[in-house]
């Protein structure tokens, strides 16, 4: 039977480096990121595993069995304190383009 | 002052004792809540980042100053407003966290064009969040000196830089293109430092962590306390804006303690303040999967999944339509499974199993598994599961003849419509083939077996498909006489497609009915006559008189010529006692050759199960079966019963000896076996069984035939089936056998040395005692 499971042989969101509750864009962006890194041509079969878990991540079944299936093992508070400082938080663009001001006149 | 009032006064020292306490455990318990100031450092740092805005310089590139000025951004011209919009998108991709995207989608902007510092400037932001410097130095270094994205990413590297210092003054009165840092600039890396790099936040997080989330938690089972919940709360209030992430993740991992835990009271608060995952932000979800944990649904929780996915989930604008559908899908779904109890159909020992729903029941369940699908037609499982119980409530209401059809129509429907959604299953495609085929709707059968044909080349049923269509086509021709002509052909093209593992005898009688239909009785006659002489059978023997009553009944012969033809079947059934072995077993080889084609004839429901039971019945009473006769013919008939159930019993089957001794030695008789054995209803193997089965598996891979190689692979396939659905019971029927040990008999064992071993010198006894079959397989020897 083809269920969301059988997909792919492999969890196509470790495959990816994703979290269960990855969204559409962390799923894309992890993907262009990933085949960036391995080309056809320099890594095929890396390519192609990596390939395919997009594609079945993408599914909306399988990202669905995942938001509701959360028997993954429950992080420890430092586990995910210690995840989360590896992650810049990302700017706001204004901050962003605030930092390239130049000093007023007046200073 | 009397004792009285003494008393008194002694009782209020007492009280204002008591009250005094009290007040001090309630502010040392608020002191301990408070935490060292979250709420100053969060808002100073908030307001420090509310008031950087970009401002213009004088004489900055207007196109630089279009990325965040609208007025400047309209007086551009269109191709300059275009790539703006480029960059402007790009940089709003980088504040969600899509770098990837971000880079894709400046690309556009060619090396030429004046906005390609900001296409750089991108690019690099990618390598500094992930926090490889050097290629971000890379990707900046030919970074205009006089534009903003390099005074960005002067800034950027200058957050990381060890040494935050003023400049030097001979530096200062450098040059601006020089790129050194001004005040500006280090006040705006000092910021960024704070934000992204050296994040407070951060600190906070573990100090409030450790103080609260990882105490020795009491009583056992806890896995978060309130106070932990109370300040997560404010430290969410606080940084919410600033870290968004952080406070997420805190927040779920929250969520997943307290529902990982059986206090409700701890749960009850978690879900009512901390905000859920964005496919279920209000915790409606959590609630009705928590209290699933202790109890079947009721109406509350029933609620709680209704509220989910009539309200929260189509107003949840985070979540895309197709996957709020799939959701939906999966959780009704779920939900039926769960309320029928349809993961656990067979449970030996609850009585209900026995027991069929009722047709309202079904009614019910059917409209639920409507919703189901509906929600998504694309999930597969859904159709598997909804076809598969439709299934298993065909079986269990046969009495019911209305109904079971009322069920067949819903079952072919929702195949029908598995097929729509999902062109590419192969499982609805068989069903419709074979349903539209036994129902002669040739038409609707054709792009099916065409699909099949195509999508399963190995399958050699599926390969006979295009001869099997002939055949019926032909058949069905034959109701006109003006067709009979075109039925002839239609036969020959069917003889041309002959499948090579199938006697082609029936054809013969097939051609002759043809010519009775067509009236030239003259050359019926002597083609029946040329058949006798070639193929041994007496006129009117039973399996001649069966082959020709099933070829005629399929050529649509009139019934005027059809009675002749029934009376020596008639007669033969009628003297079945006084018939030879050979007969019976000869007409027992036809059945299994039709079995094979998988076209029969209508008359075959009248008389084959008395033929197939007598036959059964004299080889019950052979000691072996006898080698003079024709051993081919027997092991076929021998198939025909095990494909046909003549040997169950309700529970088990009963093989005769003469069938039983030739176990794991005879190929054919060994599948036969197994076949019978895979269909009852709790199939197991045993240390009978075990020696069939290696043959059976090996022949599999090396019989001659190959259509016993595909049927044998076919039987294999189902017997492990069946064995994993009994193995999967009995493992549920244990887990409940000791439950009822735990709760009913021992509450606590003894431990002592004595009573252990005692206990495991029984445990052994009853090992050593257990029987080689099990009960369900009975080899009953007649």
């Amino acid at each position: 039977m083809n269920q969301t499971a059988n997909v792919t042989e492999q969890d196509p969101f470790r495959v990816l480096g994703l979290s269960n509750t990855a969204t559409e864009s962390e799923i894309r962006d992890r993907y262009l990121s990933l085949i960036k890194r391995y080309t056809p041509s320099t890594h095929p079969e890396r390519f192609r595993d990596i390939h395919s878990a997009y594609a079945a991540a993408c599914d909306p079944l399988v990202m669905a069995d995942r938001l509701i299936n959360t028997s993954t093992k429950k992080q420890e508070w430092h586990e995910v304190i210690a995840a989360q400082s590896e992650n810049t938080p990302n700017l706001p663009a204004t901050l962003l383009l605030a930092l390239g001001n130049r000093p007023s006149a007046s200073e | 002052m009397s004792s009285r009032s003494r008393k008194q006064n002694a009782k209020n020292k007492r009280d204002q004792k008591r009250k005094r306490k009290e007040k001090q455990r309630t502010k040392k318990k608020h002191n301990s809540l408070a935490m060292p100031a979250p709420r100053g450092i969060a808002y100073r740092r908030q307001a420090r980042l509310e008031s950087l805005t970009p401002e213009a310089w004088e004489g900055e590139n207007p196109l630089d100053v279009a990325v965040f000025d609208t007025n400047v951004f309209s007086a551009l011209d269109t191709e300059s407003q275009h790539g703006v919009n480029l960059v402007k998108h790009a940089i709003d991709l980088i504040a969600k966290g899509q770098y990837e995207q971000a880079t894709e989608s400046v690309s556009g902007i060619s090396r030429k064009n004046p906005l390609r510092d900001w296409r750089m400037l991108v690019a690099g932001l990618q390598h500094w969040y992930m926090k490889d410097l050097d290629l971000a130095t890379k990707s900046w270094s030919r970074l205009d000196t006089t534009r903003r994205p390099h005074r960005i990413a002067l800034a950027l590297m200058l957050a990381h830089g060890k040494d935050l210092s003023r400049p030097k003054p001979m530096d200062i009165h450098e040059p601006e293109p020089s790129g050194d840092p001004d005040d500006t600039l280090i006040a705006s890396a000092e910021t960024l430092r704070r934000t992204c790099i050296d994040r407070a936040a951060i600190k906070i997080a573990i100090a409030g962590t450790e103080k609260y989330g990882d105490v020795s938690l009491e009583p056992p089972g806890t896995t978060i306390i309130p106070e932990m919940i109370e300040w997560l709360l404010e430290f969410a209030r606080d940084f919410r804006q600033t870290e968004p992430r952080l406070v997420k993740a805190l927040e779920l991992a929250a969520l997943e303690k307290a529902s990982d835990q059986n206090y409700g009271d701890i749960f009850e608060l978690a879900v009512k303040f901390l905000r859920g995952p964005a496919h279920d932000p209000k915790n409606l979800l959590t609630r009705y999967f928590y209290q699933l944990r202790f109890a079947a649904p009721d109406r509350k929780t029933r609620a709680h999944l209704k509220k989910y996915l009539t309200i929260d989930l189509p107003a949840n604008k985070a979540i895309p339509k197709p996957l709020a559908n799939a959701i939906t899908s999966l959780l009704l779904l779920m939900e039926i499974e769960i309320e029928h109890e349809l993961n656990e159909p067979s449970f030996p020992f609850s009585t209900f199993a026995f027991i069929p729903m009722s047709q309202k029941e079904v009614s019910q369940v059917i409209c639920k598994f409507h919703e189901a699908v509906a929600a998504y037609h694309e999930n597969n499982n859904a159709h598997v599961r909804f076809t598969e119980w439709l299934q298993q409530n065909i079986d269990s209401h046969k009495g019911d003849k209305a109904f079971v059809e009322q069920l067949q129509s819903e079952l072919m429907n929702a195949m029908q419509r598995w097929t729509e959604a999902l062109p590419g299953e192969k499982i609805p495609r068989q069903f419709l083939t074979d349903t539209l085929l036994d129902q002669e709707n040739l038409a609707e059968a054709e792009p099916h077996v065409n699909w099949l044909q195509r999508a399963l080349p190995g399958d050699l049923k599926v390969q006979a498909l295009p001869w099997k269509l002939q055949m019926l086509t032909a058949m069905q021709l034959s109701r006109r006489k003006s067709n009979l002509q075109e039925a002839l052909s239609t036969l020959e093209s069917a003889e041309a497609l002959w499948p090579e593992w199938l006697p082609a005898l029936w054809l013969r009688y097939h051609k002759s009915a043809w010519m009775l239909r067509s009236g030239d009785h003259t050359s019926y006659e002597q083609l029946r006559h040329a058949i006798c002489q070639d193929t041994g059978h007496e006129r009117d023997s039973l399996v001649d008189a069966c082959m020709m009553l099933g070829a005629a009944q399929n050529m649509k012969v009139p019934s005027a010529d059809l009675k002749p033809l029934r009376e020596p079947v008639n007669a033969a059934v009628t003297g079945l006692h006084s018939l030879k072995t050979t007969e019976l077993v000869n007409a027992g080889s036809f059945f299994w050759h039709m079995t094979q084609a998988g076209i029969s004839y209508p008359a075959f429901r009248m008389h084959g199960s008395k033929i197939g039971r007598e036959l059964l019945d004299r080889i019950s009473r052979m000691d072996s079966l006898p080698p003079a006769l024709d051993q081919r013919p027997i092991w076929e008939s021998i198939m025909w019963m095990s494909e046909n159930c003549f040997w169950q019993q309700k529970w088990d089957i009963k093989i005769a000896s003469s069938i039983y001794e030739q176990i794991g030695k005879n190929t054919y008789l060994s599948g036969a076996v197994v076949n019978a054995v895979s269909q009852t209803k709790y199939p197991l193997i045993g240390a009978t069984l075990e020696p069939a089965l290696k043959l059976v598996k090996q022949a599999a891979h090396s019989d001659p035939d190959p259509f016993y190689r595909y049927w044998f692979n076919h039987v294999v396939q189902q017997f492990e089936a069946g064995v994993k659905r009994t193995e999967s019971i009995q493992s549920t029927a244990d887990r409940f056998r000791s439950l009822l040990n735990n709760d009913l008999v021992d509450d606590e064992e003894c431990q002592c040395p004595a009573c252990v071993a005692e206990r495991e010198a029984e445990r052994k006894r009853q090992a050593a005692h257990v029987p080689d079959e099990p009960h369900y397989f009975q080899t009953e020897l007649f």
